[in-house]
């Protein structure tokens, strides 16, 4: 049989699954030697290349405490949200669709508000629960309001639940914010989603669920694959088309939670690393959530990494830079999406 | 004879139950018996509204029987877990979607879903299973197409070459060719019967009476939930049975292969003797 019939990653996929993936080491390695301090790419190198001639206690802090926890973060975070946009994008059937839009970001925020409000919240782990906590709860509302009174949870619902339950929790952390103005400083560099000040431990934290929820994704990329042929065709091929959602939205939930609690809300990321794992890998699912999975995290290294030199010696926000450069490819979906037109 | 493939034993269901407490008039199934042997094509006509999508989807095990049970080999399709059903019966739905842009091959590929585990990868019987599929459907050639570049003909067979690689004794049809015109009706109802000459029980649910008739071994006429008179069509359509489903005055000829043909009279609606039917005359 010819290698045409095989189901498997072609080999030009192979050859591009490897040029991203050479891309990937690219921006981590940059990632390594960059910042917005004082330590030049020449001592961040030899640093690297040996680290036990460089006993400069300075030098060490910066790599093994600010620079290594952010790279980790930033590889971890941006697969994530790759992998949770691909996913939602094909689950919802709509191009445009992105964590945000599960509750996640809305629920993180109002749970870190609450946190920070009324218990006094401040070290990165209890931020880290208060997000994760309220990110859960966002999305079970969102999954509930979607769900009542209906027989299966259609695209549609979704997307209304979500701008409801959105626009709910978002007045809730408004109102709470109005009221509590020492929560407001906190808060606000919270929500403005950033790779700096990410601990080795916050990260070793995080790390476990992601994988858990990676390894879920991994399982449901058969059952996701029918369940885009539609609900009838899913269940004729032996599949359960609401535990799918459910478990789909579950891998999603986490992910996007686990980076909502490490860097605070970054929109656009995940759509856009949908976006082009589309535009590389065609409608192939599997690989498409490996592409996404790639560009996520190059795409957040990268501005990351812009984020620490544009304003030097001060740190722009990623989650700003990120949404400056995804406004082009937006409109760029919205104009060759016939969806929309 | 041997036991049937197919048995559909006293059914009866509200479309209903399953759809958050609407309760406009939705199409059920009264107590509906129906039985198909190995290889036949049974279709199943009526006026919309009759419930003959309904049963389809009952047998499918999309919507659950308030009562009756349907037996596939002596086994209640309910009894069976998902992925064995998907093993068995095999549905095209009246409207499938697909993703843009999505290879024929990997269409057709999915059609071995039920084959496989979380840990069972791709075999060569899976390989195997999709390559008689497309040859069976006459879309080998097609295989490294998108799906949407394609013909309405050519899409259907495509979604048949799907079905088939389930590799099930009954394969189930909801209006494959509502949407065609007639070369690619045609074309579509000639592959079905070529299926069904190769063993696979099909139970099709058909809007055209004149096509049904045509290709049909057993014509099975439905209406208000029950069925009317089912048998080989040129024993039980009549023109009584016409103005009994649909309300309209006919005429049934013979083609010249003694199958019969069915040509509405002119001006033959008629519509005072069933106001509740009026409605629906329009489409026929």
């Amino acid at each position: 049989m010819s290698q045409a019939h095989r189901p498997a990653v072609s080999r030009r996929n192979w050859a591009s699954v490897a040029m991203l993936m050479l891309a990937l080491f690219g921006v981590v390695l940059t990632s390594m030697l960059v910042g917005s301090g004082q330590l030049d790419a020449a001592h961040s190198l030899s640093y690297l290349l040996s680290p036990a001639d460089n006993a400069d206690a300075y030098v060490n802090m910066v790599m093994t405490e600010l620079r290594l926890p952010r790279t980790l973060a930033g590889v971890i975070i941006g697969v994530a949200l790759g992998v949770a946009g691909s996913l939602l994008q094909n689950v919802t059937r709509n191009p445009l669709a992105e964590p945000g839009l599960l509750g996640i970001n809305a629920g993180a925020a109002l749970g870190v508000v609450i946190g920070i409000s009324f218990f006094h919240a401040s070290s990165s782990y209890s931020m880290l629960i208060w997000a994760i906590s309220g990110a859960l709860v966002g999305n079970g509302a969102v999954m509930l309001a979607a769900q009542v009174g209906a027989a299966s949870m259609t695209p549609l619902r979704l997307v209304l639940a979500g701008v409801a339950i959105n626009a709910a929790f978002q007045g809730f952390t408004s109102l709470l914010l109005h009221d509590h103005i020492a929560a407001f400083d906190q808060y606000r560099y919270w929500i403005l989603g950033s790779l700096s000040g990410i601990t080795m431990e916050a990260v070793g934290q995080i790390a476990p669920a992601v994988l858990a929820a990676l390894a879920l994704a991994a399982a449901l990329t058969r059952p996701l694959s029918a369940l885009t042929l539609g609900d009838d065709s899913a269940k004729a091929l032996g599949h359960n088309p609401n535990l799918i959602r459910a478990l789909l939205s579950l891998s999603i939930t986490l992910l996007s939670a686990a980076a909502v609690a490490l860097a605070g809300p970054i929109v656009l990321l995940g759509l856009i690393a949908a976006y082009i794992a589309r535009a590389l890998a065609g409608h192939h699912l599997r690989n498409q959530l490996l592409y996404s999975a790639v560009a996520g995290a190059f795409l957040l290294l990268s501005t990351d990494i812009l984020a620490r030199v544009i304003n030097r010696p001060f740190e722009a926000p990623v989650s700003a830079v990120v949404a400056f450069i995804g406004v082009p490819i937006i409109i760029r979906i919205v104009h060759s999406n016939r969806m929309f037109s | 004879m041997s036991e049937p493939r197919l048995a559909i034993q006293n059914v009866s269901l509200s479309y209903a139950n399953g759809r958050g407490g609407k309760t406009d008039a939705a199409p059920t199934v009264k107590e509906v018996s129906l039985q198909a042997r190995p290889g036949e094509l049974m279709i199943i006509v009526g006026p919309n509204g009759c419930g003959k999508s309904t049963l389809l989807r009952a047998v499918a095990r999309l919507h659950r029987p308030d009562s009756g049970r349907i037996l596939l080999e002596g086994e209640d399709v309910w009894s069976l877990s998902r992925k064995q059903a998907a093993t068995r019966l095999a549905l095209l739905p009246q409207t499938p979607t697909a993703p843009e842009g999505i290879r024929v091959a990997d269409l057709v590929r999915h059609g071995r879903h039920p084959h496989q585990g979380l840990f069972r990868q791709w075999t060569s019987a899976d390989e195997d299973a999709v390559r008689r599929a497309l040859l069976a459907t006459d879309t080998a050639d097609l295989m490294d197409a998108p799906l949407d570049h394609l013909s309405g003909g050519q899409r259907q067979r495509c979604w048949l070459a799907m079905a088939l690689a389930q590799e099930t004794n009954l394969l189930l049809l909801d209006e494959p060719i509502s949407m065609l015109d007639l070369g690619h009706q045609v074309e579509v109802l000639n592959l079905v019967r070529d299926l069904s000459a190769k063993g696979i029980t099909i139970m099709m649910v058909l809007h055209d009476l004149i096509a049904a008739a045509r290709y049909a071994d057993t014509l099975t006429a439905m209406r208000e939930g029950r069925v009317v008179a089912s048998g080989p069509p040129r024993e039980i359509l009549t023109r009584d049975m016409v103005r009994e489903l649909y309300n309209v005055d006919a005429h049934i000829l013979s083609d010249p292969d003694g199958n019969p043909v069915v040509t509405p009279a002119v001006g033959g609606a008629l519509s005072s003797l069933s106001p509740s039917n009026s409605k629906e005359q329009s489409y026929v």
